[in-house]
């Protein structure tokens, strides 16, 4: 009798151990960075709710890390080997963690089938190294130019005549200017910042690309700006601040949105949906007097595209579950809904229209064909830095374009080398 | 020559003036749109105010800031606490024991001083990672309570302020270690240790990046990490960034207003 109980005991035992390896669920956590006030309630757990009705078994974790300092964040996690499984990256990212071997190729969870399937090649080969794809896209946003209606109005330009190539928007320029030095008015022709922490996503680049230009080489070995395309890119921006086309505390500090908001110029230069959104809130009239105007062309009619995308990390807990987790996050039905609610767009084939009803994001949306991603080296954001710099020097004068373009190139090199 | 100094003296108080609106004006500004009831588009509606706590009460309700408040409360306060302490019982070590190896043990601790945070945060991150300490507030106790910059500042202020007659006496008179320590010593040196705790209070207030590499989870957030993720999601709501940039520093002003004269203190005894 005791025997038996004991041996009851025991089986019980076994039972509830056995139980709770069969039922133990598999945890993943994924790093992302903040798109919505409350993202989370928002946001997450809806989406995590319906992942686990399709995989009750694994447990999804989102940790949402703030955008200032998440370099060394995931670089310190990286290194000492306990990074999350799932992580938020930009597309400059991608060298910065495939060159360390920092991440899971995805198209070893995911046929390449199905990823060629839910997303266009060009963009998903912005996120390929080698035969290798890393980074599933999630959102894309294009980069406009909004011009000020009622500044347009009082200047006597026509809103439905806005510049399309250089050449044109000069002599909008030309045109801003002179009546405001007539008129005696504090209004500038385009707010451009070149200031230290824009972005040149954001200013300069595209309009290297629209000269013709490229930063670096194909390779990325190399920089590629000092060239007759550089040259008159920087060209370009130079004739805008000389001619004081450009507000001149843009030149070392600041955005352009109060200008704008405040009426004081006739466009923005380099607007996304994030932007827009942010001066819809802070400007409940915005609508009334924004206008989302061409892409410009040079030689090309191109802009910047950001690229926001999932990618696994090399020393995941369980990769095969990051990876349905991710297929999941990219499914075009959830696809679709977070780029509703963060203000991005889809970039999933056939994806429908998010903001067709929207004056502004829905003609935003229709110029992602003429979007292209920036630099994915790893030294992206020195490269920049350098860049930055010589932009600057030239619009203050301190130096020719030639001589900052070719030292810029010098030192771009010796980054690349 | 009174007429001279007179003049004197106004140019310096206008100057004073001056300096006094550049630094304090981006703090009032600060309270001015964090107190606005009405959208903030430009400078000059700053200071058209429309007094509101909305923004406040939302940034309370919309976020975690209660709880990162808590956090930043509870790692500054032992902290400022337990550094100050153990800052002092080297310090005094340091200033008035003598031992083979004293001067290199303590150029030692200036030689962590020379280290920017980058070159030792990684390790430290690992540290605490494999003792499963990320996420709970004992990476701050430890790397807080102990701090070379104490060591350093209370060991000058023991120098000059306790005299080695009395800790001699105090010995004679049968007094032991800590009892010298607690009776004599640390009463002669409050001034020194409140200096060091306001110094070890604001650097942790402010701690930002090994705040942001030892937590992850929300709930385990400091006010800094906190305030930079309301700063990346609701940038373009000036009255919601600035509420909680408010609430993050004002504990660091009212420290400042009232303990300034340690501080300068303190700033005098470095020098020294």
């Amino acid at each position: 009798m005791r025997k038996a109980s004991r041996v009851l005991v025991l089986t019980l035992i076994a039972a509830v151990l056995l139980s709770n390896v069969a039922f133990a669920k598999t945890k993943i956590v994924q790093w992302s960075f903040p798109m919505l006030e409350n993202e989370m309630e928002v946001l997450w757990k809806p989406f995590i709710e319906k992942f686990n009705e399709i995989y009750p078994d694994i447990e999804v974790e989102v940790e949402i890390l703030p955008w200032a300092g998440r370099d060394e964040r995931m670089l310190t996690a990286v290194v000492s080997g306990n990074p999350p499984d799932v992580v938020y990256l930009n597309e400059f990212f991608l060298q910065t963690f495939a060159s360390r071997g920092a991440l899971e190729p995805l198209n070893a969870y995911i046929s390449e089938e199905v990823l060629l399937s839910r997303f266009p090649e060009t963009l998903l080969s912005t996120g390929k190294v080698g035969d290798n794809y890393y980074l599933a896209p999630m959102l894309t946003g294009v980069l406009g130019n909004v011009y000020h209606r009622e500044v347009l109005e009082k200047a006597g330009w026509d809103i439905n005549n806005l510049p399309e190539t250089w050449d044109e928007f000069l002599e909008f320029a030309a045109h801003i200017k002179k009546w405001a030095d007539e008129n005696g008015e504090q209004v500038w022709p385009i707010a451009y910042s070149a200031s230290m922490e824009t972005t040149l996503n954001m200013s300069w680049f595209p309009i290297l690309w629209q000269a013709g230009g490229d930063i670096v080489t194909e390779d990325g070995k190399k920089a590629a700006f000092n060239s007759p395309e550089g040259i008159a890119a920087m060209q370009f921006v130079k004739t805008l601040a000389d001619n004081g086309y450009i507000p001149e505390s843009l030149i070392t500090s600041g955005r352009g949105d109060d200008y704008f908001l405040d009426g004081r110029v006739a466009m923005i230069f380099g607007v996304d949906a994030a932007g827009i959104a942010g001066m819809r809130e802070r400007d409940p009239e915005f609508d009334s007097y924004a206008v989302v105007g061409p892409i410009l062309k040079g030689k090309e009619r191109v802009t910047y595209t950001t690229l926001g995308a999932w990618a696994i990390f090399k020393n995941a807990n369980n990769a095969e579950a990051a990876a349905k987790w991710i297929e999941f996050l990219t499914s075009p039905e959830i696809n679709v809904e977070y780029n509703k609610k963060t203000g991005y767009m889809s970039p999933i084939i056939g994806a429908p229209k998010l903001f067709a009803d929207d004056p502004l994001l829905g003609v935003l949306e229709e110029q992602v064909i003429y979007g292209r991603g920036g630099m994915t080296i790893s030294q992206e954001r020195r490269v920049m830095d350098v860049l930055k710099r010589a932009q600057q020097a030239i619009i203050l004068g301190e130096a020719s374009i030639e001589d900052a373009l070719r030292s810029a190139e010098q030192e771009v090199n010796f980054i690349l080398r | 020559m009174t007429a001279v100094r007179y003049t004197k003296n106004i140019l310096i108080y206008v100057c004073l003036i001056i300096l006094a609106v550049i630094f304090a004006g981006p703090f009032i500004a600060m309270f001015l749109v964090a107190f606005q009831a009405n959208p903030v588009t430009s400078a000059r509606d700053i200071f058209n105010l429309n007094f509101t706590l909305s923004n406040f009460i939302r940034v309370f309700n919309e976020s975690r800031l209660a709880r990162w408040f808590l956090n930043s409360v509870i790692t500054t306060g032992v902290v400022t606490v337990f550094g100050t302490f153990f800052s002092s019982l080297s310090a005094y070590v340091m200033a008035k024991k003598d031992f083979p190896g004293k001067e290199l043990i303590f150029w030692l601790f200036l030689a962590v001083l020379m280290f920017p945070a980058h070159a030792w945060i990684i390790p430290m991150f690992i540290q605490m990672s494999r003792m499963g300490l990320v996420n709970t507030y004992w990476p701050f106790f430890l790397s807080g309570t102990s701090s070379a910059f104490g060591i350093f500042l209370l060991r000058q202020y023991i120098e000059q302020n306790v005299v080695s007659d009395i800790l001699e006496a105090a010995r004679i008179d049968g007094c032991g270690e800590f009892r010298t320590y607690f009776h004599i010593v640390l009463p002669t040196i409050i001034p020194g240790l409140i200096t060091l705790a306001i110094f070890l209070f604001i650097q942790w207030w402010g701690q930002f990046m090994f705040a942001l590499i030892m937590t992850t989870s929300g709930d385990m957030y400091t006010l800094p990490v906190g305030v930079a993720l309301i700063r990346g999601v609701a940038q373009s709501n000036l009255r919601f960034v600035m509420a909680t940039t408010a609430v993050a520093v004002l504990p660091s002003i009212v420290v400042f207003i009232f303990f300034q004269n340690y501080l300068m203190r303190g700033v005098v005894m470095q020098l020294d």
